[in-house]
């Protein structure tokens, strides 16, 4: 795995008592450093902050804002905004993620099923709750389905498809980050070799790391995205209960 | 569990995940997207305000200048007034000039006629007197001497001739 080949946050792993060894690892510490980043950047925009925007960090925390309602809006409604601060934290903590990867001496947290597992656990946890919050005890026929005299076969089919949804987040995320990082390392390694042949080392992964940009960005929408989407199902009535 | 340690997963490391993940969604939601979607809402209710306070100053704008081009036309119109009333008053005023000019001009023809003809009866007076005062004159010297028909009719041409030399003085003066 990943962890082999060693990142900064290796030389803190002795200091740690005996009790964390199974627990914290490099992954569990580089997404703290990644959640303490975060803080800091985002706790820096919304300092300050005053209603003609004068600072560059202000603009940039009303843009993060912005987007993410907009995003909420469109794809869960009008009253989407209210469920932002979840996706937006969710979106920047993935995006800030997939990013340390190509960090030299750091690791991509999400490419550790440790942590797409915990996030994709979370957030259909989350949309459940959402669920119940916006519905209460109707969003249970959510899993009966139509018709309802079918519900014996229906409930477990629903319940296969919630959990499946885990599954489908973390893999994907991990699958996606787990391969560029190691085609970074493969791209390294091989710039590393070339200095055999051009006797100077060759950036050979500069390419992948702007691809890696690319990917992370795209791997944190589509996370943030389907969690909508999840959100979406989960508060919006169905057609035949809004009737009712 | 033999699943999961096929796959890597620790449970341990899982649970401190998920636990992180919350934590920093309560500190953000709490330091950073509550403040600024809060500081959103206050802006767009400020501009809502600003926005109607806008179109209400426009409206007390537009009602002002109705009021001042009311205002404007009340005063045109009684620039007009005021001119018209003018223009009278000059006419009737160059009016009266005109007519006090006549009645001084035909005041002072009547007063030059009055002179003329006292000044024409003065003239006539004198000479009437002069006329007596000759014939006096020639009775008095016709009585004092006996006159022959030559000598008369020498007298009667003298006198003629000095009524017309002072006819003709009159005439002169």
């Amino acid at each position: 795995m990943l962890e082999e080949h060693g990142t900064w946050l290796n030389a803190l792993l002795p200091l740690l008592p005996e009790w964390a060894h199974g627990v914290v690892n490099v992954n569990v510490m580089t997404g703290w450093l990644a959640a303490a980043v975060l803080l800091v950047l985002m706790w820096r925009c919304a300092r300050n902050l005053q209603l003609i925007p004068r600072s560059g960090w202000q603009t940039a925390g009303e843009f993060v804002w912005e987007s993410m309602t907009g995003l909420c809006k469109e794809i869960i409604g009008p009253g989407g905004a209210r469920f932002a601060p979840f996706l937006g934290t969710l979106f920047l903590y993935i995006l800030l993620m997939n990013l340390f990867g190509i960090i030299p001496g750091f690791l991509s947290p999400t490419a550790s099923l440790n942590m797409t597992a915990a996030l994709a656990l979370t957030t259909i946890i989350v949309v459940q709750y959402f669920g119940f919050r916006e519905r209460g005890i109707r969003y249970l026929l959510h899993f009966v389905g139509e018709p309802r005299w079918l519900f014996i076969i229906n409930i477990p089919i629903h319940v296969i498809g919630e959990l499946s949804r885990i599954l489908s987040l973390s893999f994907r995320l991990f699958g996606n980050i787990f391969g560029e990082d190691m085609v970074l390392a493969k791209f390294i390694a091989l710039g590393a070799v070339s200095i055999g042949i051009f006797v100077i080392p060759v950036p050979l992964q500069l390419p992948m790391v702007l691809f890696h940009i690319l990917v992370s960005l795209i791997q944190a929408a589509v996370f943030t995205m389907l969690a909508a989407v999840y959100i979406a199902g989960a508060v919006e009535a169905p057609a035949e209960e809004s009737r009712r | 569990m033999g699943i999961l340690d096929q796959l890597g997963i620790e449970p341990g490391a899982l649970l401190v995940n998920i636990v992180g993940f919350i934590l920093l969604f309560l500190l953000l939601r709490k330091f950073a997207f509550g403040p600024i979607s809060n500081l959103l809402s206050a802006r767009a209710q400020k501009v809502a305000e600003d926005v109607q306070q806008a179109a209400d100053a426009r409206q007390e704008a537009d009602a002002h200048l109705a009021s001042i081009q009311e205002r404007r036309e009340e005063l045109l119109a009684e620039v007009d007034t005021e001119a018209d009333q003018a223009r009278k008053r000059a006419q009737h005023e160059v009016q009266r000039l005109l007519e006090e000019a006549r009645a001084r001009a035909r005041e002072r023809e009547l007063h030059a006629e009055k002179n003329i003809a006292a000044q024409t009866e003065r003239a006539i007076q004198e000479l009437r007197a002069d006329v007596t005062g000759l014939a006096v004159g020639f009775s008095e010297r016709l009585l004092a001497q006996s006159l022959d028909t030559e000598r008369h009719q020498a007298l009667v041409d003298k006198f003629i001739e000095d009524v017309e030399k002072m006819a003709a003085e009159e005439g002169q003066t």
